[in-house]
């Protein structure tokens, strides 16, 4: 059985450095490079590779935000490259995860490539999740999201989301005069976000304070939201109590 | 405040002491006159020539001497000159409080011939302490001397600090981790796909590290020097970051020999790498400028990267704002300006000055 291999690393040269090491490795098929997070999440959908060689830091969206992106389930298995970084390496070793670290010989690829070879028969779904979860508390609020929209991706600036609809089993994301679907949980989303910034406002709402432009008395202790953009939202009684640093 | 109250205690103590010391001097002289009297006689007296040294040290406040040279003879003069008159005035006054407290026999001779009275008072006491107003003056301008050389000291004390912090900056980059095992990667994927390309970036990383190794206290370097280990650098990256790295350098030759302080340029163009091309996923472009205008020597790094929130900067850009006040006081100006999106330019201007091995002008 051939496996397809996918390569993510935002320096051309440590991708060829794997692609040198892969050569002779003949159970193993280069389907994808990608430069950049984005690029990889679309790669991973497009050619489902069977192994993911994946850098931790890269600009925008870094290996574990591509993992979050294409979903822990749904993620390969994955070998985790990178130059330095402690924590990353720590999360490694404590979830029993193998990884690479830049630059490496071909002993110690061979290694983490059997490793890589023993997973394809017992996923690591659940060590991910927690590997991620770990790496989400030293690193909770990211930068940037990357959410589906339509047949493609976006990367979002967390700054930018306006705020924040439930819907059924998703939640919309309103963003600049368009909204994206992202399959989450409210609790899930609000997790993500910096508290500072975001703010649950009712059970189906989270609002971005950036974009708040007034808050008016409301019928039976509600209030109103009014958006820079003009949308109107209610501040419920129930979830007022968050805001009280605010008046 | 009380480094002040000390030297006015220190002042006015060593005329009290010299108040008992004359005394003593005077006990010798009259063996009869009563003690408490006569210490009391020079404790006034002191008393007075401490506020005739009061008017020497006013002077020296105002017109200090600055050196002993032909050339600057006029605080000399005037210090000769004042210190004549001011002992004058004060031989005056203490001949008065003298005659004053003498025997009413003394008193009334004395102001019968006053002139051959104080001629003699004069005579006695008019060089001595001409010699303490002197004192006085040389006292100040030791003291004076002193604190200068200590804020001297410390300035340059300062200054070292801040070119040691400097240097470790520019080392803890290249040792940076990410940027030194990400080097040794790409290094060891090109030795299998292109040695001689390898070969190259082993020697700039060791340059690199050389430089950093090797530079001296120096506190200038020329800016070729500056520029040849920002390009060693700037160099590695671009082999790293291949298409995604533009750096263009541009740099008359009239500028290479000003002198710059080392590793000024090294932090800005570190920052632009990192804000402009390391957390972007696009190609981006470094420039670094150098040209004179007039008098001034103006270095300029600018990124087209995503720029940054105004009033945050880097420590980098601390340590530089400090080093350029410290070398250059209001001479030099530093200016950030970051516009989100679309990138940074740093800006640096400082005295044109040539060569490195001048000393620098205070």
């Amino acid at each position: 059985m051939t496996l397809k291999a996918l390569i993510v690393d935002d320096e051309p040269l440590a991708r060829q450095r794997i692609l040198q090491m892969l050569k002779g490795e003949s159970d193993v098929a280069v389907v994808g490079e990608a430069g950049n997070g984005l690029e990889a999440v679309k790669l991973i959908e497009a050619t489902s590779p069977d192994l993911v060689f994946l850098d931790v830091q890269m600009p925008e969206l870094d290996g574990f935000g591509v993992v979050e992106a294409v979903g822990v389930e749904r993620m390969p298995p994955t070998l985790f490259v990178t130059a330095f970084d402690q924590h990353a390496v720590k999360a490694f070793e404590v979830h029993a995860v193998d990884y690479l670290l830049k630059p490496f010989d071909r002993d110690r690829f061979r290694r983490a490539l059997d490793w890589a070879r023993a997973q394809q028969t017992t996923r690591q779904g659940g060590t991910l999740q927690s590997l991620v979860a770990s790496r989400r508390s030293e690193q909770p609020h990211p930068d940037r999201i990357l959410v589906k929209s339509g047949e493609g991706w976006v990367l979002l600036k967390t700054a930018s989301i306006q705020w924040i609809e439930a819907e059924d089993n998703y939640v919309r994301l309103h963003v600049e005069g368009t909204s994206h679907l992202l399959r989450q949980t409210m609790t899930g989303i609000l997790e993500r976000l910096d508290p500072s910034r975001f703010k649950r406002i009712h059970r189906s709402a989270i609002v971005n304070l950036d974009f708040i432009k007034e808050l008016q008395p409301w019928s039976g202790g509600d209030l109103l939201v009014i958006m820079r953009d003009g949308t109107r939202l209610t501040l419920s009684r129930t979830y007022r109590e968050s805001f009280t640093e605010w008046h | 405040m009380s480094a002040k109250l000390r030297i006015w205690l220190a002042y006015w103590g060593a005329w009290t002491l010299m108040g008992f010391y004359m005394t003593t001097m005077d006990m010798v002289m009259w063996p009869k006159e009563k003690i408490g009297h006569l210490v009391l006689l020079n404790l006034l007296q002191n008393l007075i020539w401490g506020v005739a040294g009061l008017g020497v040290l006013l002077l020296a406040r105002r017109w200090p001497i600055e050196r002993i040279a032909w050339r600057e003879w006029r605080p000399l003069l005037l210090h000769l000159v004042a210190s004549l008159l001011i002992t004058l005035l004060g031989l005056i006054v203490v001949w008065l409080v003298a005659v004053g407290f003498s025997t009413p026999e003394y008193r009334a001779k004395a102001l019968q011939t006053p002139l051959s009275s104080f001629r003699r008072f004069f005579s006695s006491y008019f060089h001595l302490n001409l010699v303490f107003m002197w004192a006085v003056l040389g006292a100040y301008h030791g003291l004076r001397m002193h604190q200068r050389l200590k804020a001297q000291q410390l300035e340059a004390a300062q200054l070292g600090a801040r070119l040691a912090q400097a240097q470790n900056q520019a080392l803890r980059m290249q040792l940076q981790p990410h940027f030194l095992f990400n080097t040794l990667n790409s290094i060891s994927a090109l030795i299998h796909s292109d040695p001689e390309s390898a070969d190259r970036m082993l020697s700039r990383l060791a340059d690199l590290l050389r430089m950093t190794l090797e530079s001296g206290a120096d506190q200038f370097v020329t800016l070729r020097q500056e520029l040849a280990f920002s390009q060693g650098y700037l160099a590695i990256e671009r082999i790293r970051f291949h298409d995604r790295l533009q750096v263009d350098v541009d740099v008359p030759p009239e500028c290479l020999e000003a002198r710059v302080p080392p590793f000024l340029l090294q932090p800005l163009v570190e920052n632009a790498i990192k804000h402009g091309v390391a957390d972007l996923a696009r190609a981006s472009r470094i420039q670094v400028r150098a040209r004179r205008e007039g008098e001034a020597l103006l270095l300029e790094v600018e990124d087209d990267g995503r720029g940054f929130e105004q009033g945050r900067r880097g420590i980098g850009t601390g340590n530089t704002v400090e080093r350029l006040q410290l070398l250059y006081r209001d001479r030099q100006s530093f200016s950030l300006v970051s516009e989100s999106g679309k990138g940074t330019l740093a800006r640096i201007r400082l005295p044109f000055e040539a060569g490195p091995a001048m000393e620098a002008t205070a």
